[in-house]
């Protein structure tokens, strides 16, 4: 409660006390008539004043002091003296009484002058002290009540007044500091309950201004339910929350917020009050000793103020905003800092859940992805967050920042092409985007990343000139001369890392160590091999801790290998083995140093090499390669035993696990082995290995190398002894064990036997397992062809797209793009499907069968749908350029015939006919076979000739 | 008035402040009997499954309720206040010894449901099962309406003494465990979660508690410190130090300050 709100209450004469927050002013409720005082005789003027200041009417009772004072004028009589005084100082307590302050003031202090030594001229300075507060004047309030600090006439209560005066007016001029002193007094004086939470109060608000947090925590007990819903206080516990917060005392900060009172706590709060005082006022009046009526009425009179004023301040607090949903955030933030995520996700979580059309709600759902996004373990809902944040405000305060954050977010999950799609959706969405330059820069990443090098490098140089000063510009200048390298444009490159290496305005320069290699690197590739050697030896010296000297030393060993001198590259390449920091680097040292024993015909050193690399490596290294090496090196010493024994031992060791699919690539290289020359010389000793092997797997229960081995044996037998090796590895039990190879064997046989379930249970598997293989499109060739057969089409061609869409332009995806084509045929989208066929011409890599079943399939499009003639061409195609390929000629001619015979062109067809049945590989074809009896019913006489 | 500073007063009220926690005291019961008539009885006496009376003896089959009021000023608003100041151990002695002397009438109805109920909070927070789990039998054979707590504090019990199974079974025939306690249905299951190692899931239940029912007095401070606990196993020591200190500012001097040293 302010000064100002309190300042209507007044109380009785010598109870006059006016010191704010501290005291509680009386009414004046006395009524009176008015007095002709200029009339009456003295004596009578005398006896009216003295009974109106027994009945307290002070309006009244001023005109009577102030003409007893007129006519007392001049008398030196020491009664006459007394009586002027006395109506000076009662005139001062009139005033002040009737809230004529300035006046009060003036007759007080006119009185203090005239009689300093009145007993009451003390008491007069503090009533001066009390009217300067009553005006807010706090500057005289604490000019007139210093001087009374001292004053030894005082009571204990009035010196606790003078306290009071001087605190609140220092407090009220923000005199922080000296406000403490006072305020502490009047804390350990007061005996009301209500005056002591007053000054605990403002102590609070002093020491949160003065920074002394220790004791504003000492004193924030003593803020009593009275003072509790201040708003200074609130608002000081705020302030100064967020000042800790921003000095990262989380902890405090917590405790201060968690102090400040919330709506519902204030409703609560107001309702007890009020509730409280509503018991008083309904208590009757009782006549007691020491209880007068008017001192109840004065009392009810001011609950029932004060009541009224709560309710309507209650009104205010119900119907107004609150800041309970910022004191929330705040925590949040506090939470936050101090690492306590959840409890911080979940305060921003209740704030938009709770409250979505509140202004806060957008705010706490980015300030719950930013938090997210800072949790390691929590990326996916990181990305749920910010994607939902995205949905629900589409163009708002942070959606910059959540697009940027989330193509990060992406790009570190690997996730490059959604990363690229949020990026683009971000450039559409937001034209205008706060941070275009840093959306742009990780496009081109992604574009880098996607080794579209010249996409890559033009959004570089876009990005360094449109926005010199981003904040990838160096980045972007590391980049682009990456990107020269990636194509080869090696001048450029040379020029453009020897720039990033001068340009002044990298100080840090943040590149230099790779850029210094790669340096070297673009130099080799310009064929600047000394050059080339000066930069790696200097790389050598002046980065003795980077990660790429293991690269610098074999890119040393390559230079020296290929002038020659080959002792001085096998050093580099075992100071590469010995600085490797990845099996990558240790896997590049090792077989170019075989390659280098290699042709130094040491065949023994590449066996040894590989056995100490098998043995350092293990199952983590390319045991695959190694196993090849050694295979190759006993075969060069012609011990080709032991090198199939070495290639079967590597099968042995590391095959029994699903995933190494590294001994895939030794099956494959085996089969390969077997059907050559040589192999077909030792293929007993071979198949006895084999079996060996097999019979050993079986009997320590090795699964999955069982099935290796097995279909090790079906690749290499045929006829019944093959077909024993399937039965035993389709069942669906093997799914789960199969390698690589065996799954592709699994899904052949199985869509061969029409075991389409099996199909897709076994590619499905594949897919999971050995997502980066090589021959996984293959396998989905495998899945595509079996939705093709089971008329799946919508799924055939869903699939046919992501795998399009994955593996681009590979050879295998030739046969892709056909299935997706044949599945448009057979739904009868036949535009489409020519379309799609057509596609198989444009690629280099999917040429060479599929071309004549395309323009087969083409021509039977174009036939159903009515264009004979066009039909034609397609089918005379085939048999004119791809002759070789008998299925489809066969085929074609028969397509030929048709649409001549639709034509009406009898003799073209006849002649057709004959020139079919004039190739004998055609005519013995089930197509041939029919055109000689067409023809034998369309030209009995000319026969098949 | 002799001045004194704020501490020097901070400290005589919170010497007057505290109950005197060792005097032994009287016990009044007040005692329905018949079509309810009552009588105030001062330290009352059994024998025989009855009341002995100034006037005669008392069946307790013609007792329809008893209330107790102990010496000490014990009453469940003490109980209550107690506990929320951290001073668990001297409420558990008040508690036994005020239920020691009402133990010859445990089977008869009354106020006893609400001291037995909070002896049992307080032997499950001091880890006394053994003594808990008669507490909680007693309260089943009394139908205290807070035998739905029962079930819960048997749950958190087994999982503090590893019986994990048992824990998840009894839990799961708690019926409407989040009617009988929110919060405390939230703590039980993030400490179910910890017991199978799912902290994530568990710091998820045990952030609800802490945010949504912020005024809870028992399953606030305990899902902090269980929130810090997550944060030790899981070696987020900073993040556990700072739930310590948050136990220690905000519950000082008291069981939850005692109990933060587990997070250092």
């Amino acid at each position: 409660m302010s000064v100002s709100d309190r300042i209507k209450v007044r109380r009785s004469f010598k109870l006059i006390q006016c010191v704010g927050c501290f005291i509680v002013f009386s009414l004046s409720l006395f009524a009176q008539q008015p007095a002709p005082v200029q009339s009456q005789a003295t004596s009578m003027l005398l006896a009216q004043a003295r009974e109106m200041m027994e009945t307290g009417n002070p309006e009244t009772l001023l005109p009577y002091l102030k003409e007893i004072l007129i006519r007392l004028e001049g008398n030196t009589a020491d009664d006459a003296q007394t009586t002027r005084a006395f109506c000076m100082y009662q005139i001062g307590v009139c005033q002040m009484q009737t809230g004529q302050y300035a006046a009060a003031v003036a007759a007080f202090e006119d009185f203090i002058k005239t009689y300093p030594d009145d007993t009451s001229a003390s008491l007069a300075a503090l009533l001066t002290a009390e009217s300067y507060a009553l005006q807010q004047d706090w500057a005289g309030a604490e000019k007139a009540v210093r001087p009374l600090l001292q004053d030894r006439r005082f009571t204990v209560k009035h010196q606790l007044t003078v306290r009071q005066i001087l605190s609140e007016a220092l407090y009220r001029q923000q005199k922080w500091n000296e406000a403490v002193a006072p305020l502490l007094e009047v804390f350990k004086l007061a005996e009301r309950e209500e005056s002591r939470s007053s000054a605990a109060l403002m102590l609070v608000v002093c020491y949160a201004k003065n920074g002394d947090f220790e004791n504003l925590n000492k004193f924030l007990p003593y803020c009593g339910d009275s003072v509790r819903q201040d708003a200074g206080l609130n608002m000081t516990l705020i302030e100064t929350g967020d000042k800790k917060s921003a000095e990262g005392e989380y902890q405090k900060a917590l405790k201060l917020y968690r102090m400040v009172f919330m709506k519902e706590e204030l409703i609560a709060h107001y309702e007890h009050q009020m509730e409280e005082i509503k018991k008083i006022l309904t208590q009757p009046y009782g006549q007691r000793i020491g209880t007068t009526r008017s001192a109840y009425d004065e009392e009810h009179s001011l609950k029932q103020m004060q009541f009224d004023r709560m309710a309507e301040q209650l009104k205010t607090i119900k119907a107004g905003a609150n800041y309970d949903l910022d004191i929330s955030l705040r925590m949040a933030r506090c939470y936050a800092g101090l690492q306590r995520n959840w409890m911080a996700c979940t305060l921003y979580n209740r704030i938009y859940t709770a409250f979505p059309d509140h202004e806060l709600a957008e705010e706490s759902r980015f300030r719950a992805f930013m938090l997210l996004l800072n949790m390691p373990q929590e990326q996916e809902a990181a990305l749920s967050e910010g994607q939902a944040y995205l949905d629900h405000y589409p163009a708002n305060k942070y959606t910059d920042e959540t697009f940027l954050n989330l193509m990060q977010l992406l790009l570190n999950a690997g996730k490059i092409n959604e990363a690229q799609a949020m990026g683009q959706k971000a450039l559409k969405q937001c034209p205008d985007h706060r941070y275009i330059d840093q959306v742009r820069y990780l496009l081109a990443v992604i574009d880098f990343q996607k080794q579209d090098y010249t996409l890559a490098q033009a959004a570089f140089t876009e990005i360094r000139v449109r926005w010199p000063a981003c904040i990838y510009a160096e980045a972007c200048e590391y980049w682009r001369a990456m990107c020269c390298l990636f194509l080869a444009q090696y001048d450029e490159a040379v020029s453009s890392f020897n720039a990033y290496l001068k340009n002044p305005a990298y100080p840090q320069k943040a590149f230099a160590e790779d850029v210094s290699y790669r340096l070297g690197i673009a130099l080799y590739g310009k064929g600047e091999y000394p050059g080339a050697e000066k930069v790696f030896r200097r790389f050598l010296d002046d980065f003795p801790d980077s990660v790429l000297r293991s690269e610098a030393f074999c890119m040393l060993g390559d230079l020296r290998g290929a002038e020659g001198e080959l002792g001085i590259s096998l050093d580099f390449y075992r100071k590469g083995m010995d600085a490797a920091a990845n099996i990558e680097q240790v896997n590049y040292a090792v077989f170019q140093a075989a390659k280098v024993y290699e042709l130094q015909k040491n065949y023994q050193a590449v066996i040894e090499l590989m056995e100490k690399y098998l043995k350092d490596r293990g199952a983590e290294g390319n045991f695959a390669g190694a196993g090849f090496w050694m295979g190759k090196a006993y075969k060069a010493m012609n011990q080709y035993s032991k090198a199939i024994a070495t290639y079967v031992n590597t099968i042995v060791r590391f095959g029994n696990i699903p995933e190494n699919d590294n001994v895939d690539l030794i099956l494959r290289e085996l089969v390969k082995e077997f059907k050559s020359e040589q192999g077909q010389v030792h293929k007993d000793e071979f198949i006895n290995t084999l079996a060996g092997a097999l019979k050993q797997a079986e009997t320590r229960k090795e699964k999955t190398l069982v099935l290796r081995i097995q279909t090790l044996f079906a690749y290499v037998t045929d006829g019944a002894e093959r077909d024993s090796y399937i039965r035993a590895i389709l069942k669906e039990s093997s799914i789960d064990k199969s390698g690589a190879l065996t799954l592709l064997l699994f899904a052949e046989e199985s869509f061969r036997h029409q075991e389409y379930t099996l199909v897709y249970k076994a590619c499905d598997r594949f897919s999971k397992v050995f997502e980066a293989s090589e021959i996984l499109p293959d396998v989905m060739n495998i899945k595509l062809s079996a939705l093709v057969q089971e008329a799946k089409y919508p799924e055939a061609i869903a699939l046919a797209e992501e795998l399009t869409n994955r593996f681009g332009y590979q050879a295998q995806i030739g046969l892709t793009r056909k299935l997706k084509a044949d599945a448009l045929r057979l739904s009868k989208q036949y535009d489409a499907a020519v379309t799609t066929y057509n596609e198989l011409f444009a690629v280099r890599e999917w040429r060479g069968p599929l071309t004549p079943e395309s323009l087969y399939w083409i021509g039977y499009c174009l036939e159903l749908q009515g264009k004979s003639g066009e039909a034609f061409a397609f089918f005379q195609r085939v048999y004119v350029l791809y002759e070789g390929y008998a299925h489809w000629t066969a085929k074609a001619y028969e397509g030929s015939v048709r649409c001549l015979e639709k034509l009406g062109r009898r003799d073209d067809m006849l002649k057709t006919l004959r020139e079919m049945l004039s190739k004998a590989e055609i005519a013995a074809t089930p197509e041939g076979k029919q055109a000689q009896a067409l023809l034998t019913k369309l030209a009995p006489s000319g026969g098949g000739k | 008035m002799k001045a004194r500073s704020a501490l020097f007063v901070t400290g005589l009220m919170l010497v007057f402040g505290l109950p005197s926690l060792h005097a032994q005291a009287d016990m009044k019961a007040r005692i329905t009997y018949d079509k309810g008539v009552s009588v105030n009885v001062e330290n009352p006496v059994a024998r025989d499954n009855a009341v002995v009376l100034p006037q005669g003896v008392l069946p307790f089959s013609r007792i329809s309720r008893i209330d107790f009021e102990f010496g000490d000023g014990l009453t469940a608003e003490k109980c209550g206040i107690l506990f929320k100041s951290g001073a668990i151990d001297s409420l558990e002695k008040l508690l036994t010894a005020a239920l020691k002397q009402a133990d010859p009438f445990m089977n008869l109805p009354g106020n006893l449901d609400v001291y037995l109920t909070w002896q049992m909070k307080v032997q499950f927070w001091n880890g006394r099962y053994a003594e808990m789990n008669k507490t909680v039998d007693l309260l089943r054979k009394r139908n205290a309406p807070s035998s739905g707590l029962t079930g819960m504090y048997t749950t958190l019990a087994m999982a503090e003494q590893n019986r994990n199974d048992d824990a998840a079974k009894i839990f799961a025939a708690v019926d409407k465990a989040d009617a009988i306690s929110e919060p405390m249905a939230l703590f039980v299951r993030a400490r179910l979660a910890m017991t199978k190692r799912e902290y994530r899931q568990a710091l998820q239940y045990l952030a609800r508690v802490v945010i949504l029912h912020d005024k809870d007095t028992e399953w606030v401070p305990a899902a902090t410190l269980y929130e810090g606990l997550v944060y030790k196993r899981t070696g987020y020591l900073e993040a556990a130090g700072n739930v310590a200190k948050e136990l220690v500012e905000r519950y000082p001097d008291g069981y939850w300050t005692r109990r933060a040293e587990e997070l250092k």
